[in-house]
This record gives C-alpha cells, structure tokens and sequence, in this order.
C-alpha cells in the first residue's frame, strides 16, 4: 500500500490578545470551526480529534469535550502535553496518522484563556513547574529565570551583550504592525527594548512574549490540499536546565529529521516560523538549527533578513514576542502563518516570490521538548 | 537541600539531578556529595512581580557538573565561587 501523503487543508487563528469572558474551550472551538470551514470539512468527517493542554482548564481528556462540543465523533482522541512544543508535536502526530493509514482528517487545535483565566502570579506559578520540583523551583525558578540564565549563558559564550539580542523583538513588533489580531502592535526600537523594566536579567519586558487569550487549528488530511506537510521531527534530551546540554539542546536533532524526511535543508526554507517566547529563545533554536552563524541572529535581524523581504521571512505575523501567546495555540499560529504564506493568501503580509518551502520549530519547556515541520506547496 | 550529583558507577558519568538510570549506559548510579566549589556559568538577577530582587546562577562545579543555585550579589560568569547552604538553599559566593 502506498504511503499517504498528509496535508494541510485548513487552518485558523484567533485574534490575540486580552479579551476576557470565553473558556480555553471556547477559544479551542472557536478556532476550530474556522479550520473546518477553510478545509470545507464538517465536524462529522473528522476520524482524529488531537487538542493540546490548557493551563486554565486541567481537563482530563480535552479532545473528548473538545470534540463533543463540535458534534464530531472521532476514531481517536487525546490531548498532549509538550510545553510550548505541543502545537507542532500534535501536528507531527496527525502527519503520521494520515501516513499510517489510520486517519483521513485529523482536527488538531490549541486554545486558551491565558492571560484572562488565571492571575498572572499563578500563570507564573503554573509555568515554573517545567523546573525540578526539589532543586530549581524552591530556589525561585520561574520560565522567565530559567530563560534569563540561558541568556547569560549564551551572551557570555559569544561576547554580546543585551543589545545584540534586542533587533529580534523590534523585528517581530513590526511584522505584527500589520497583522489583524495581533496582540501587540505599537512599533518599538531597540532602545525601547533596552530601557523596558527587568523581569529576569539580561531579559527585559520587551525580550519576553506577551501572555494572551486566543486558539489556532489546523486540519490535516490524506486528501490533497495546497500545502504537504513533508517531514515532521522530534527531539526531547532534557526536561530541566540543569540537565539541558547548550552545545545539543535537541532544536538541530529534530530540525534534522524534519528536513531528511523532506529532503530538504535549511536553505531551501523560503518562510519560516520559529518559537520566540523570548528574544533569546528566538537566536538559540535559529543558530542551532543552522538558519543564522553563532551569535549572529540579533545582527541578522537588524540588517532586515527576516523581514518579508529579506532572506529568511521569519514570524511574519510577529511571533509570539506581538502577536501573542496563548499557551499550545502560540505556537500553533506559526504554523498557520506559514500555511497561510504557502498558499499566497497572507494578503498585505505576503512575502514576496511566491514561497514555495515552509519551516516551523516549537520548544516547549527550557529548551526541553523540540518539534519541527517541512511544509511545500503540494 | 544540599549539593550533590549523581555518578555511573559502571561508565563513570556524572549528572546533577536524580535519574534512575544512566544515560549513557543504563547502570544504577549512586549520589555524591559536592564539595560545592565551581565556576558560574550563567547568572540572572531576577525580578519578581512581588517581593526584592535576587540572584540566579548555573555553576560548572569542579566535579563535572552543573548545579542551580542562589547567588550574591555581583557575581558574574567566570567567577569562581563557592556554595554554603543558606537556610537550606545552596547559594554560591566568590571564593
Ligand atoms: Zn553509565
């Protein structure tokens, strides 16, 4: 039997931002059916229903209810837990269940009332649990703390300085400039950056993502559509800081698989979109990966390369350092970025050339869980 | 709490946090006691919502691993530093 080819049939993003009074379910089946109606597919004709983790919700199995909320009524149904990787990771199941045979149209979505559904303080508190509980946490471990002594660690192994960081969140703020829905859309400088208020040295409020409420989907099938997923890849080496390895975090290993099942590589990619929680997050999966030389991402920036017309169009709907972050859906909008780019329908945003081959990575934790996708133009 | 790190008793690996198994080998390793010198690796002052600022540090500790840890004020990677347990947090100092 031949081997299904998977493909991307719909997609759909939320507006993000602060926008209370609707559930991480909400938001989930918002997204949702506008994924479904793009595919031109009803709830019904759905065989897998794949949703990842809301930190507002804890649900036991959020893609039964997910699922019962859309009238579908799946074969198969999980959620999935992988940090800020999940999108991709559950993305990267759903490729290989069309391969497989297993699935036909498989629904994966992310949604969540982030930055309405929870005090800010117990987001923080929720999301410091990617740290050991016994030896990080009690020393006053937050995701941001974590990400700040990465920072440190790879500023001082390359001789830069905050500043070199800073063109990354300038970059992104002025891609979401003109994105609808974007979260942040105020343009910035790098001195902006640099004078904004500590939150974890070297990182300031400006190097680190909004927290927002919003949801993303995405609809992958064995039908053809306009955009294949080509190669899908994983990497899990650590779960804490303390354990990660700077020289091999996993970005490269699951970048690699991707590529090698694609027969492609880094520099056949012409759109990307790549994990930015934070400006440092940004410059250490696109140098690990081999999309920019070491210690070089802060300066690439600057000098326009992911702008959509420079080289390497990056995050154009502003990542998630102005779009926003949701939680799983975050991550997911790169995606459907990327898709959206693929298909030549990214209107005022459109990159220029008619791209061709897409990349997208997700990192979830402290650079602990690793997900990558090849997408083309079928 | 205090500083200790996990060694392969077959292959000789060390790590920082508790494992059941090596990684490199599978073997059951034992747990160590640091002496709790090292070399900062990376240090963050951290600036809470609520509450004084305080100091983050990874150390490369002579031992072969790394460790999180309080800091002092001031440190900065590169410096060598030593740990003693500050109700019951290691936090690291020049040496
Ligand atoms: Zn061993």
């Amino acid at each position: 039997m031949a081997i299904s080819v998977a493909h991307v049939a719909g997609v759909a993003v939320t507006p993000f931002g602060r926008q209370p009074g609707r559930t991480a379910l909400d938001w989930q089946a918002t997204a949702a059916v506008a994924a479904l109606a793009d595919a031109g597919l009803v709830a019904p004709e759905i065989d897998a229903v794949i949703c990842g983790y809301a930190t507002t919700a804890g649900h036991l199995m959020p893609a039964d209810l997910l699922a019962e909320r859309l009238g579908a009524r799946p074969a198969i149904a999980h959620g999935t837990s992988a940090g800020g990787a999940t999108g991709l990771v559950i993305l990267a199941q759903a490729a290989r269940l069309v391969r497989a045979g297993d699935a036909r149209a498989v629904l994966v979505v992310g949604g969540e009332d982030r930055a309405s559904g929870q005090s800010g303080e117990t987001s923080t508190r929720t999301l410091a649990q990617v740290g050991h509980a016994e030896l990080e946490v009690p020393l006053g471990g937050t995701v941001p703390a974590y990400y700040a002594l990465l920072a440190s660690a790879h500023l001082a192994a390359r001789g830069l300085s905050p500043a070199d960081l800073a063109p990354l969140a300038v970059q992104m703020r002025a891609h979401a400039a003109t994105t609808p829905g974007a979260h942040l859309a105020k343009p910035i400088t790098v001195d902006d950056v640099l004078a904004s208020r500590p939150i974890a040295e070297p990182l300031r409020l400006l190097d680190c993502c909004p927290v927002s409420d919003g949801g993303a989907a995405v609809v992958v099938t064995a039908a053809p559509a306009a955009v294949a997923v080509t190669g899908v890849g994983e990497a899990h080496r650590h779960q804490h800081l303390t354990e990660a390895d700077l020289a091999d975090l996993g970005a490269l290993r699951s970048a690699d698989t991707a590529f090698g099942q694609a027969g492609r590589s880094v520099g056949d990619v012409d759109v990307a979109g790549v994990y930015d929680s934070f400006t440092v997050t940004l410059a250490m999966l696109l140098e690990e990966i081999g999309f920019c030389a070491p210690g070089t991402a802060g300066t690439d920036a600057a000098a326009g390369r992911f702008a959509r017309d420079g080289a390497l169009p990056l995050n154009t709907h502003g990542g998630l350092l102005s779009y926003g972050h949701c939680g799983v859906g975050g991550g997911m909008a790169h995606l459907v970025e990327v898709v959206t780019q693929l298909r030549g329908a990214a209107g005022a945003r459109q990159v220029p050339g008619a791209p061709r081959v897409g990349f997208v990575h997700g990192d979830g934790g402290v650079m602990s869980a690793h997900a990558s996708a090849v997408l083309e133009v079928a | 709490m205090t500083l200790a790190y996990d060694e392969c008793p077959s292959c000789g690996r060390r790590w920082t946090l508790p494992r059941t198994g090596c990684p490199s080998c599978g073997a059951e390793p034992r747990r160590c006691a640091s002496a709790g010198l090292g070399t900062v690796a990376a240090v963050s002052v951290v600036h809470p919502s609520s509450g004084d600022p305080y100091v983050l540090v990874l150390v490369d500790l002579d031992d072969g691993v790394r460790a999180m840890g309080r800091g002092a004020p001031g440190l900065a990677v590169g410096h060598r530093v030593r740990a003693r347990p500050d109700a019951g947090i290691p936090t690291f100092r020049a040496d």
